[in-house]
């Protein structure tokens, strides 16, 4: 018996599948499926001709299925549904409803680039920079999977009827360690644009902290495509670019100065960085007003429903920050200051120092960083927010002397000297958001940003006798400022899961001040004083109009496209200037783990910062462009390759080519303030084109993530003022190469390596000694002249460092959180060359020098959490 | 124990081992050319050629080879002038140095073309400029606190539309005198003792065409050393003004000494000439007085720039210039 049954058992098999096979032979398209349908179940069917039913049924064989299984199975995804009406089976287009919402953490803090993915239809988007999202999908039921990197995922289930809003939260319940975002529509993978890095909090604070402070623009600066420029220094050279062609946008507003302590620190505290878009090519038309990058900072709004903050000591700053509900669950409040506390132990030093002194010595530096945002919000539908940023440096030596030893005639002497220098911004955004309707988010932002740099000196020398006395006293005043007031607004629509379409205009008044001087001499004594006064002010009253639009567009199941326009008016001075920017990236879809990318992207500047070092000095200052230093331009191609490979494992491969013109570089001798009285005919103007591949390798596990990265580049200028042909970029590092690791031992710990070598930067170096000149009527002095005879002609020794950082945590009986922070920088001790020069020995002989100046650096910081 | 004491130890070592980079002057390569300095002027006659080679620094030796096979084509408006070489050297001419004689004037196109043996040929072109408009100069003591100072007060008329450069190189003399008077206070005999000529440093502190004296050059004493104390300016900021230049040097007060019958005295005087310079020997006299100041850019924090010449083919100078010399200047008192 069992042997019949097993002999049978094919041919029952055979006669089960043979009509499937037929069915899904024979049944190729839709309307076949259907027709059979009708015909075995003998029902009558009617539908629109314009249905498309002639696309091909890829579902499951619907044999052996009930009319209501098999209709169900043959119409989903195709966009219809049947209705049953009387005798009539009657086809219908699905309707389509819109999802819209937030996606937040379960503090409420929306959540910026988190992905809304439908698993139902396959269709996806990602939050705004306000965490809102609208998907547009037909009606039923659908399987929502909503995911950001750091946080996991969360899965809904929902059927949708209507247009529903939905406030999503990503709780720490899904915080899992192992728990990988398997779809995220922010990954290169995934986005448009080419050249887009996100950053979270997360991702700033992942162990390794600068002289305890873990930095924004140091973290820029160790990704592919970026120089860092001088050690230590704020640099940031994006594609060939220059340090003033970066957009630095605070919750929208533009910031001039980013640096503290001479951009040992920039101006951004981690502790309130929600999320940092960073574009080195691929710009969306949204952005515009600088050549080389953008660096889109958005800060968090605030727990809305408990009081949280933090406590953190360094090496050289203490922070502080403090969050919460102002109105539980609608308003929140979020507060974070930062200061540098060295002036806290210099001034009882220079009080102990001065105490058995008559001569007074005063030194004191420091600097600051205030953040606040009050975010409230009125409804579903509508929410504001007020941002404010204010940081500021200063920088005070004040020295009194008293000496009558070596004067004749005069009973007293006293010597005064006093510098005090100041530099900062302030910034506000008063943003208001609206949803009009599921598909259509408007945002519309007042702007102010004030930037300043100032310094006062004053020596005052003078000599006192009975009768008699003699004085020299010389102030000088110097003020820089640039003041911006205007607004930003924003329509965020998406008609289909197809189409993201974003337009909105900038208009910023600028009222640049870049210079304001006011020296005095006074020099004499009781009987003739000699005075001497020199002012000096230039003001520029400019209008920057932007009107943008750009659509993020599926075209097919496997190209996107996001196209745009940027238009900016800018007039200053009598002078207006015009430009239309176009910008389009394209992605193709190779397969599911491999895209393909191009972008074309044009940029404009219209100011100009004005510098004669690469220090980043307080007192550079920017200007904008007239008739005569005209807007800098810029275009640039990328193009790249980029695929998920097994075992946590992606790989990009990104190439770009970039021409600038109209490039300004201040010729202003030697001069640490350069002059704005002329500052036009000081400027030379020229054009540079860079070009390179960028290569990225990671690895995410959840537990360790490791990267590394590789940038092959060149970075050329040619300005006819100062070489006749090509030359390198200070910045032209040839190679670059960041290999990264971090890696949680356990909960409790953290470390994170990054070794970071470059070709050094370039330096210009004497190429030939000659014989001194005679002057006629003034000589020779009978020495050698060096001859630099080509810019930038010399490659300083390679950069390598090694940076270590360790994270220890600890969870307190209140449930706080510590966290023990110990980083070295330079980790082996390697003085990375500075400069190199030559020079000639006594015996004649020339020798090669190299200068290296930062050594290991040590720091480690405190952190409470509560 | 022993083990993690060793352990830290290279640990220890190894973060304290700074690693020394090199630079190879070999990565530096460069050809050797021709080097010319020739400034021809207006009211000198005698026209200094130096030509010399120039020294590529991977050579790693500062000692040029003699010239061999040298060709010197002066011309003066298209005229070809003679070309001489001083064998032994005179006050004026260095011993191995070319010169040509003659007067230049104001608008001669000068052109110098010049060859060696294993060298690429050169050639230059200047033009002889006006002279200084100089309308008065003026000296005064400016009162200031132990240190006083001598101001001379340059006033000068810059002719409108025409784009001009201009230099100022004070000599200072410091005379001893030794004077006899009789009974009667008759002065009998008279003699200067001693007597020194040098080159006065000036300083630009009140100068706002002297742009190195302004801004955080100043208040961190950054003041520009000029080659051979020959300041230099354009007429950018003061075009087709009547302008008065301040330039300040440290004063030193007359002395006399009186004994019976004998005085004795030490003078001060001063002596500036006035320099119109062409556009090429401004630009080269401004990028090498730049370059020799630019510290930051010696340390790789600021843009060094090359050094300005109108050589082709070469290294220097072809700048013509004119002078102006006042006569000696009594010391204000």
């Amino acid at each position: 018996m069992k042997a019949s049954v097993l002999r049978a058992f094919p041919v029952l098999l055979l006669s089960c599948l043979l009509p499937l096979a037929a069915w899904a032979q024979t049944g190729t398209t839709v309307r076949q499926q259907l027709e059979r349908l009708k015909s075995v179940h003998a029902v009558r069917l009617v539908y629109d001709a314009s249905l498309k039913l002639d696309v091909p049924y890829r579902g499951r064989p619907l044999d052996g299925m009930t009319l209501s299984q098999g209709l169900d199975e043959l119409l989903r995804g195709t966009g219809l549904k049947w209705v049953a009406e009387r005798q009539y089976i009657v086809l219908r287009p699905l309707e389509r409803y819109t999802l819209s919402g937030y996606v937040r953490q379960d503090n409420g803090e929306t959540i910026i680039n988190a992905t809304v993915w439908d698993q139902t239809t396959g269709s996806g988007t990602l939050t705004n920079e306000y965490g809102f999202f609208s998907l547009t999908l037909p009606e039923g039921f659908h399987r929502l999977r909503v995911s950001f990197v750091g946080l996991g995922e969360r899965t809904l289930e929902l059927t949708l009827t209507r247009n529903r809003q939905l406030d999503i939260r990503l709780t720490p319940d899904y915080r899992l360690d192992e728990v990988l975002v398997t779809a995220d529509l922010n990954s290169p993978l995934s986005t448009t644009q080419t050249g887009k890095v996100s950053l979270t909090q997360q991702g700033l604070n992942r162990g390794f902290a600068l002289l305890s402070s873990s930095d924004v623009v140091k973290t820029l600066q160790g990704l592919s495509g970026v120089a860092a420029g001088t050690e230590l220094i704020s640099g940031l050279y994006v594609h060939g670019g220059g340090n003033d062609e970066n957009l630095f946008l605070l919750d929208g507003t533009p910031l001039y100065q980013v640096n503290h302590l001479g951009g040992l620190f920039s101006a951004f505290n981690t502790d309130i960085v929600k999320n940092i878009d960073f574009y080195k090519s691929g710009f969306p038309a949204r952005y515009g007003g600088r050549l080389s990058s953008v660096v889109d900072v958005r800060t968090n709004d605030g727990n809305l429903e408990k009081l949280h903050g933090s406590f953190s000591l360094g090496l050289l700053d203490g922070r502080f920050q403090l969050e919460g509900p102002l109105r539980k669950g609608r308003t929140s409040f979020n507060v974070a200051m930062r200061r540098t506390w060295l002036d806290a132990l210099t001034a009882p030093f220079f009080a102990a120092y001065n105490s058995s002194r008559t001569d007074k010595l005063n030194m004191r530096y420091a600097f600051h960083d205030i953040n606040a945002k009050v975010t409230h919000i009125f409804s579903d539908r509508s929410r504001a927010s007020l941002s404010f940023y204010s940081g500021n440096d200063f920088f005070k030596v004040d020295s009194k002397q008293h000496d009558n030893s070596y004067i004749q005639d005069y009973d007293k002497d006293f010597y005064h000297v006093k510098f005090n220098m100041e530099w900062g911004n302030t910034a506000t955004t008063l943003n208001w958001e609206y949803r009009w309707t599921p598909r259509l988010f408007a945002s519309v932002s007042g702007l102010y940003a004030h930037n300043r740099s100032n310094y006062y000196f004053l020596e005052d020398d003078k000599q006192t006798g009975e009768d008699r006395w003699q004085l020299s006293l010389q102030e000088q005043r110097s003020r820089s400022t640039i003041d911006d007031v205007g607004y930003h607004a924003e329509l965020d629509y998406r008609p289909g899961t197809d189409h993201h379409v974003r337009m909105g205009s900038t208009y910023l008044y600028h009222l640049f001040r870049p210079q304001q001087t006011d020296n005095r001499h006074y020099a004499g004594t009781e009987e003739a004083v000699d005075t001497l006064r020199r002012r000096g002010r230039a003001s520029y009253r400019g209008h920057e109009f932007a009107l943008y639009a750009e659509d993020d567009i599926r075209l097919g199941d496997r190209w996107k496209l996001n196209a745009g326009l940027h238009y900016t008016l800018f007039h200053v001075s009598g002078k207006t200037f015009h430009s239309l920017e176009p910008r389009v990236a394209v992605r193709y879809q190779l397969d599911d783990r491999t895209t393909l990318k191009a972008s074309y992207a044009e940029m404009s500047q219209f100011m100009h910062q004005l510098s004669n070092t690469y220090i980043n000095l307080p007192t550079d200052y920017w200007v904008p462009s007239t008739d005569r230093v005209r807007p800098m331009r810029s275009r640039q191609y990328a193009a790249g390759v980029y695929r998920a490979l097994p075992g946590h494992l992606g790989l990009s491969v990104e190439a770009y080519y970039k021409t600038m013109s109209r490039l300004v570089e201040y010729d202003g001798g030697n001069q640490l303030t350069p002059a704005v009285s002329h500052w036009e005919s000081l400027v030379r103007t020229g054009k540079g084109k860079a070009y390179g591949v960028e290569t990225e390798l990671t690895y995410d596990d959840g537990r360790t993530s490791a990267a590394a990265s590789y940038t092959l580049s060149w970075s050329r200028r040619k300005m006819p003022a100062f070489f006749s042909g090509w030359y390198p970029d200070k910045f032209d590092n040839r190679h670059k190469l960041t290999l990264s690791l971090h890696h949680r031992f356990t909960r409790r710990i953290e470390g994170y390596a990054a070794w970071n070598f470059h070709s050094g930067n370039r330096m210009t170096v004497a190429t030939q000694l000659v014989e001194a000149p005679i002057v006629p009527g003034a000589g020779s002095d009978g020495t050698w002249e060096w001859v630099f005879d080509s810019p930038n002609n010399v490659s300083l020794p390679a950069y390598h460092r090694l940076d270590l950082g360790f994270n220890f945590r600890r969870t307190t009986k209140r449930g706080y959180e510590r966290i023990w922070n110990v980083s070295l920088y330079n980790a082996y001790n390697h003085k990375n060359a500075l400069y190199a020069r030559v020079v000639r020995r006594d015996d004649g002989t020339l020798k090669g020098k190299v200068t290296g100046v930062f050594p290991i650096l040590p720091s480690f910081s405190y952190t409470l959490k509560f | 124990m022993m083990n993690l004491k060793a352990y830290l130890s290279c640990c220890l070592l190894l973060l304290l081992a700074a690693c020394n980079d090199k630079l190879d002057l070999d990565d530096v390569r460069s050809d050797e050319r021709l080097v010319l300095y020739c400034m021809p002027c207006a009211g000198l006659d005698t026209t200094l050629i130096q030509l010399s080679r120039s020294v590529p620094v991977h050579k790693r030796r500062a000692e040029p080879e003699p010239l061999q096979g040298v060709r010197i084509v002066f011309s003066v408006n298209g005229e070809e002038q003679l070309v001489l070489r001083s064998e032994k050297g005179t006050p004026t001419v260095p011993a191995g140095c070319y010169y040509v004689v003659g007067q230049w004037h104001e608008g001669d196109a000068i052109d110098l073309t010049a060859e060696a043996e294993d060298l690429p040929p050169i050639q230059a072109h200047t033009v002889i400029p006006s002279a200084f408009p100089l309308k008065e100069v003026d000296l005064a003591v400016k009162p200031g606190v132990d240190d006083r100072m001598v101001q001379f007060r340059i006033t000068f008329a810059d002719p409108d539309g025409t784009d001009d450069c201009y230099g100022v190189h004070v000599l200072h003399k410091s005379e001893y005198k030794r004077e006899l008077f009789d009974e009667h206070g008759t002065l009998i005999a008279s003699e200067v003792e001693e007597a020194y000529i040098n080159p006065f440093y000036l300083e630009a502190d009140d100068e706002p065409l002297m742009e190195s004296s302004t801004g955080l050059n100043s208040v961190f004493e950054l003041y520009d050393d000029y080659y051979q104390n020959l300041y230099i300016w354009d007429d950018r900021l003061v075009q087709g003004k009547t302008y008065t230049l301040r330039m300040n040097g440290y004063y030193s007060a007359d002395g006399v000494w009186e004994e019976e019958g004998e005085r004795r005295s030490q003078l001060h005087t001063y002596k500036l000439r006035l320099y119109t310079l062409s556009p090429e020997m401004y630009r080269y006299l401004k990028s090498l007085n730049d370059n020799a100041n630019n510290e930051l850019g010696h340390a790789g924090l600021a843009p060094l720039r090359n050094l300005y010449t109108n050589v082709e083919g070469g290294f220097g100078v072809l700048g013509g210039c004119r002078i102006v010399e006042t006569g000696w200047l009594d010391n204000p008192s």
